[in-house]
């Protein structure tokens, strides 16, 4: 689904991002750990061409991401707020990209209604999307991301504002997918991570540390790796 | 139709009218010297309304003339209400047929039996498009009709009986022509009516706001997107309200200078110029800054060339808004007319290209909901010098070539390159797409940062 080889991003010097190869199978689900600056966001961007990389190349369904704008049909991604248009409403927002995607008429209520756990009163209401609080902004992107049954689904740090329920929800969301459908998602929340992910890649100073199973020995290396040790 | 519906559609019609009016009194300026001849003057409409009916058509029609028939009725299989054939017979030719009624009743210089001759003329015209388009429906009271007023036709020649009776009729004038043009129309809308709700009909019709031809369409969710953001934003439509009130004040407190002495042709192409081409330039050179708090949302979700197609369609529709208020030049000036064509082809088919391509260098991220007076976010030396040399570059050109070739060719040429432009639209948007490629990275990284 996802090939990435030589993949370099430098920020005034310094290495954002330098993949040397990674596949990534249709139908995984990938969660992604790494400290502040690990590169994670960057790699996202790069992924979905809001970036220029300085060298190297990805791939979505084996086509180069750079050049080519076929991936926007299959792929729903929610990084941040400038995911979102503010001045729509949630529903005028979902409903333009589902018309983006060719999507249009009744179906569309019934795409909105199947993310019903995700709503709140909010969300149904009129209000637009710059007057609503961090969580269901958050809400907001989440749905969007997962409207119109994309093939490649991208988060970066979802369950950040989320309520613990929300959170749950959102679990249970990832991992109910259709079978083919991949999703990488960051997390500082190595337990959310751990519950989801079929692999976890492990990201430091912009490269793949490491490529982790579920099993106990991977897991436990990860909570070394993330653990604190004192300076001495 | 709703309340607000009903309001815009009263209020719209009128709006129309009166701008109808003001048109048909600057095409009777230019008419009345190229046909002295009344009767030439008559022929010349007549050709004149055929040929943009024809026109407007084949603009509206997706595919073929075969399909010719379908747009002047926008009935859709799911929605055969009465509500769709009142809007049926609200279309585009009856509204130009509309558009020569004010020219006749404009009153220029027509008197006695020619203006008896000359409506009912228009009236049969009217009258037999309704009913060609309603025979190439299949409407059986249509064939009917349509025989009769051919057959009519021929017995007009042939038998000195007939010829009483029409004369008659054309004697009689205007009551007995539109009473038998009100019962064919009647007539062949109830057929109509019933054609539509007894058979099965697959939906082939278009509503009047879709130009498939030019890839115009209203339910585009990029421009509908946009449509909102200068509703629901401070400051695209503060700058929008300003536009609207700026150049009718202006051509307000210039009406008697315009009245008392012709302004030289340098200076009518710049204010026709400011005018129509001011909007666009106004709302386009802020360009993609618009939507620089969301634009990571646009450049992931929607293809560049479907973007930059909504814009220029956003754009052409301002224009077209700004070609409303450019009429209002007739009122001093009747002769401005043809200047005012020019520039605004030249605007819709060229100067538009012009705001895009320069829209990819305005790369400081706005907040859209800030009031648009006295802010200047977003805004540094390049985004000062833009607008200008939008606004001059063009006038600056029109006044060399007007030394060189006079003002009438010169007018003529800009509005030719325009037309050009609108025959070459693809290319001219490859042109732009291919620029904004080159700049996507660059804006993104800007709106992000800024």
């Amino acid at each position: 689904m996802i090939y990435v080889s030589g993949l370099k991003k430098h920020f005034k010097g310094q290495q954002a991002v330098n993949i040397e190869k990674l596949q990534i199978d249709k139908g995984d689900i990938i969660g992604i750990v790494g400290n502040n600056g690990a590169g994670k966001t960057t790699f996202f961007r790069l992924l979905l061409d809001l970036l220029l990389p300085d060298g190297g190349i990805c791939e979505i369904k084996n086509e180069p991401v750079k050049g080519n704008e076929a991936w926007k049909k299959f792929t729903g991604a929610y990084l941040d707020e400038r995911f979102l248009i503010p001045y729509l409403t949630p529903n005028e927002f979902w409903k333009f990209v589902l018309n983006a995607k060719g999507i249009e008429g009744d179906d569309i209520e019934k795409y909105i209604n199947s993310y019903k756990s995700l709503l709140t009163d909010d969300l149904k209401s009129k209000k637009f999307i710059r007057e609503l609080s961090a969580g269901n902004k958050a809400r907001v992107g989440i749905i969007a991301a997962f409207l119109g049954n994309p093939e490649l689904i991208i988060l970066d740090e979802p369950y950040a504002n989320l309520d613990p329920t929300s959170q749950n929800v959102l679990i249970n969301l990832i991992k109910n997918k259709p079978a083919k459908t991949t999703v990488l998602v960051s997390s500082h929340d190595l337990n959310h991570i751990q519950k989801i992910s079929d692999q976890i890649l492990l990201m430091e100073n912009g490269a793949v540390k490491n490529i982790l199973s579920k099993s106990e020995s991977d897991l436990s290396d990860i909570q070394q790796y993330f653990e604190y040790k004192e300076e001495v | 139709m709703s309340g607000a519906h009903l309001w815009l559609a009263v209020f719209g019609g009128f709006l129309v009218i009166a701008f109808l009016l003001l048109l048909t009194k600057g095409l009777g300026i230019y008419l009345a010297p190229l046909f002295s001849d009344q009767n030439k003057r008559a022929i010349a409409v007549a050709i004149g309304y055929l040929t943009s009916d024809l026109l407007l058509r084949y603009i509206l029609a997706p595919r073929s003339f075969a399909e010719y028939a379908y747009y002047t009725l926008p009935i859709s299989k799911t929605s055969y209400a009465w509500q769709s054939l009142f809007l049926a017979h609200v279309n585009i030719v009856n509204l130009l047929a509309l558009g020569f009624f004010t020219f006749y009743l404009s009153g220029i210089n027509l008197e006695g039996d020619f203006k008896v001759i000359y409506l009912t003329g228009i009236l049969v015209l009217v009258s037999t498009n309704n009913l060609l388009v309603l025979l190439l429906k299949r409407s059986k009271i249509a064939i009917i009709v349509a025989v009769t007023f051919i057959g009519s036709a021929i017995l007009h020649y042939k038998f000195y009986l007939v010829d009483i009776v029409y004369n008659q009729i054309v004697a009689n004038g205007m009551s007995t022509a539109l009473v038998i043009w009100a019962v064919a129309v009647v007539a062949a809308f109830i057929d109509v009516f019933y054609h539509y709700t007894s058979e099965s009909y697959q939906a082939d019709g278009k509503p009047l706001f879709r130009m498939p031809r030019f890839g115009f369409n209203l339910k585009d969710p990029i421009l509908w997107q946009e449509v909102l953001l200068i509703i629901r934003n401070k400051r695209p439509r503060g700058l929008l309200i300003s536009y609207l009130i700026m150049p009718p004040y202006l051509l307000y407190t210039l009406r008697k200078g315009l009245m008392v002495e012709e302004p030289s042709a340098g200076i009518l192409f710049f204010l026709l110029y400011f005018i129509i081409g001011g909007l666009a330039v106004q709302y386009g050179y802020l360009g993609l800054s618009w939507e620089s708090m969301h634009f990571d949302v646009l450049m992931t979700r929607t293809r560049l060339r479907d973007m930059l197609i909504s814009k220029y369609k956003l754009l052409t529709y301002l224009n077209i808004i700004a070609v409303f208020i450019a009429l209002l030049v007739l009122i001093a000036m009747p002769a401005a007319l043809f200047p005012i064509i020019a520039v605004a082809l030249f605007q819709i088919g060229m100067g538009t290209y012009f705001v895009l391509y320069i829209m990819a260098y305005n790369n400081k991220r706005i907040d859209i909901n800030k009031t648009s007076f006295f802010n200047y976010q977003g805004i540094s030396a390049a985004q000062f010098i833009n607008p200008l040399v939008l606004l001059f570059a063009p006038c600056l050109i029109f006044w060399l070539m007007s030394l060189l070739l006079g003002s009438t060719v010169t007018f003529a040429i800009f509005g030719a390159i325009g037309l050009a432009g609108l025959l070459y639209r693809n290319r001219l948007f490859s042109k732009v797409n291919n620029h904004w490629v080159k700049y996507r990275y660059h804006l993104i990284e800007n709106y992000r940062r800024s």
